[in-house]
């Protein structure tokens, strides 16, 4: 199927669905269900000072995926723990996450990725793991996965574990930029190593700002990097197809080129 | 040859988006406890960012498209230079020219200018051509390569070696200059050129932020870190697990709402002594870092960040 017939074939539904929105002022949460966490407490309260910055990452995400199309429920503090996430993670096609992030020991000397939730504790907060959350999925990836974390764009620290992209359905590979080879309506966008706050609102505000502005997902990327004014030390990763428009309602395939 | 990609500047994006964000405001759905739904889009996606994209009147935007259209021949980029807009940052406190190129319906670049003095900040190439993944380049030849574009660019490379390290996620060679002044890092400003494998460039980004004078003599490492010490026991970092203060030396550093809650960055920055406090919140999670940015005139803190 070439591209013009896939954009052809998005358009259909976008439109019927603003347009049942407008009508009837409908509630249709669930359609396209989107969930952004924000780990106030441990950046925030535990600190004794507010830097503002996580709320303005997590408002950026909530934006941007409301933007593409997606419902964006947002939970912090005491709502962000690790049973609301795992209760929402089968049906999550967009997530964003700013948390602490690492790749933690289970059961020594086995390491899981995973983030750190909220739930209003500055110490002994629960970890929800990779593992956990792909317990909880279909075959069906998600569309978007943002982890504004520390680590989870890096391969898995234990051969057989899945990476949080993976749990997502995400594989950790990149489609080439010109789409001669894609792997669906998906996109992971993670780090490797340390990411410094500063630097990932930057990152993230740019590549927000371009992808809802008709860029694609890979190019707004690629645009962020070039642009955003972060600094070298934190360093942006992503998995999945360039070309994906991040529109929730792309084709299942057959698309021989983005499939 | 790169293949147009219908959605990209075509009709289905340009007003299928409006829709959607109107659309939007109806679906998004009642959170839990303590959690909250989206709020409305605003019509102008960049606004919801801070930014405020205006289209440039006809002579202006000529001279912008002209001046892109140059810097992009220049590099052996595609496409024609053809929306120019001016987009004011609140939040960077900044004003640049954005001028895309394109070939068609399909964008093949977007060349940035600071509005002010016309200095080219950042130039991506979205055009992907045949070759470009050939393995012609080494990690040798990238920085001759690197150089050779950014004077095309109109632009001189810090003195000294760049950095060159293959970077995954841009597919290319990133090549990066480190910009000092006196000696003095910047850490936030330097050169990076991307380049394809097969030498044709993916980025250039050049940013160099304004600078306050520097006082006479600089705040002492030893004042820095009491300053430091006393914002650590106030804020109670200090009784944490593994607790350590550290003087990263002078930097010319941003001013940033770390402190204050304000998520702004003044674009000129000052001259600071950087300390890092190290700690775990827990035994169960790594270091935490947390740097200061202590003003070396007046040893006020006026920034800083923390990890992730």
């Amino acid at each position: 199927m070439s591209r013009a017939r896939w954009s052809q074939r998005l358009l259909g539904p976008p439109l019927a669905a603003a347009i049942l929105a407008l009508s009837l002022g409908a509630n249709t949460a669930g359609a396209y269900q989107g969930s952004a966490y924000e780990n106030y407490t441990a950046f925030q309260a535990c600190m004794g000072w507010s830097s503002g910055m996580t709320d303005t990452m997590r408002a950026q995400a909530v934006n941007a995926l409301a933007a593409l199309g997606y419902t964006s429920t947002w939970y912090r503090r005491t709502a962000f723990t690790r049973s609301q996430v795992l209760s929402r993670a089968g049906a999550d096609q967009a997530v964003y996450v700013q948390s602490h992030g690492d790749q933690y020991y289970t059961i020594y000397p086995t390491k899981v990725q995973g983030f750190r939730e909220d739930a209003g504790v500055c110490s002994g907060a629960g970890k929800v793991f990779a593992t956990d959350i792909k317990a909880r999925r279909s075959s069906t990836p998600a569309h978007i996965v943002v982890m504004s974390t520390c680590h989870l764009g890096e391969p898995s620290a234990t051969l057989g574990q899945p990476s949080m992209a993976e749990a997502y359905g995400i594989a950790q590979r990149r489609s080439a930029r010109n789409d001669s080879v894609g792997y669906g309506p998906v996109f992971y966008l993670g780090y490797t190593g340390d990411a410094w706050l500063d630097d990932q609102l930057k990152f993230e505000r740019s590549f927000w700002a371009y992808a809802t502005t008709a860029y694609t997902l890979g190019q707004a990327f690629d645009l962020a990097l070039a642009y955003s004014g972060k600094a070298s030390r934190t360093v942006p990763t992503w998995f999945g197809t360039y070309l994906y428009s991040g529109f929730p309602w792309a084709p299942s395939p057959p698309c021989t080129r983005c499939a | 040859m790169q293949r147009p990609d219908p959605r990209r500047g075509s009709w289905p994006r340009r007003y299928a988006r409006p829709l959607l964000a109107l659309a939007a405001a109806g679906i998004v759905g009642a959170g839990g406890v303590a959690a909250a739904a989206g709020p409305t889009p605003a019509a102008d996606p960049r606004a919801m960012f801070g930014q405020q994209a205006v289209a440039l009147r006809a002579g202006p935007a000529a001279v912008a498209r002209q001046r892109a259209g140059d810097l992009a021949r220049a590099l052996g980029l595609r496409g024609t230079a053809t929306g120019a807009e001016e987009v004011r940052d609140a939040m960077l406190g900044r004003v640049v020219s954005e001028v895309t190129l394109a070939e068609g319906p399909t964008r093949t670049g977007l060349i940035v200018h600071d509005a002010a003095s016309g200095r080219p900040l950042a130039i991506t190439n979205l055009a992907w051509g045949p070759g470009d993944d050939a393995p012609r380049l080494t990690s040798g030849s990238a920085p001759a390569v690197a150089e050779r574009l950014v004077r095309a660019a109109g632009l001189a490379a810090p003195a000294g070696a760049p950095e060159v390290r293959w970077d995954d996620a841009a597919d290319a060679w990133e090549i990066s200059w480190a910009r000092s002044v006196a000696g003095i890092p910047v850490p936030r400003d330097g050169m990076v050129v991307r380049l394809r494998p097969g030498g044709a460039l993916a980025s250039l980004s050049a940013p160099e932020s304004p600078l306050a004078p520097a006082p006479r003599t600089p705040l002492s490492s030893q004042a820095a870190l009491a300053v430091a010490r006393h914002f650590a026991e106030e804020h109670g970092l200090v009784r944490l697990a593994g607790f350590a203060i550290e003087d990263r030396g002078l930097a010319w550093s941003e001013t940033n709402g770390f402190l204050t809650g304000q998520a702004a960055f003044h674009p000129t920055l000052r001259l600071c002594r950087v300390i890092r406090l190290a700690f775990t919140l827990d035994g169960a999670s790594g270091t935490s870092l947390i740097e200061l940015h202590v003003d070396a005139t007046d040893g006020a803190i006026v920034g800083g960040d923390q990890t992730s």
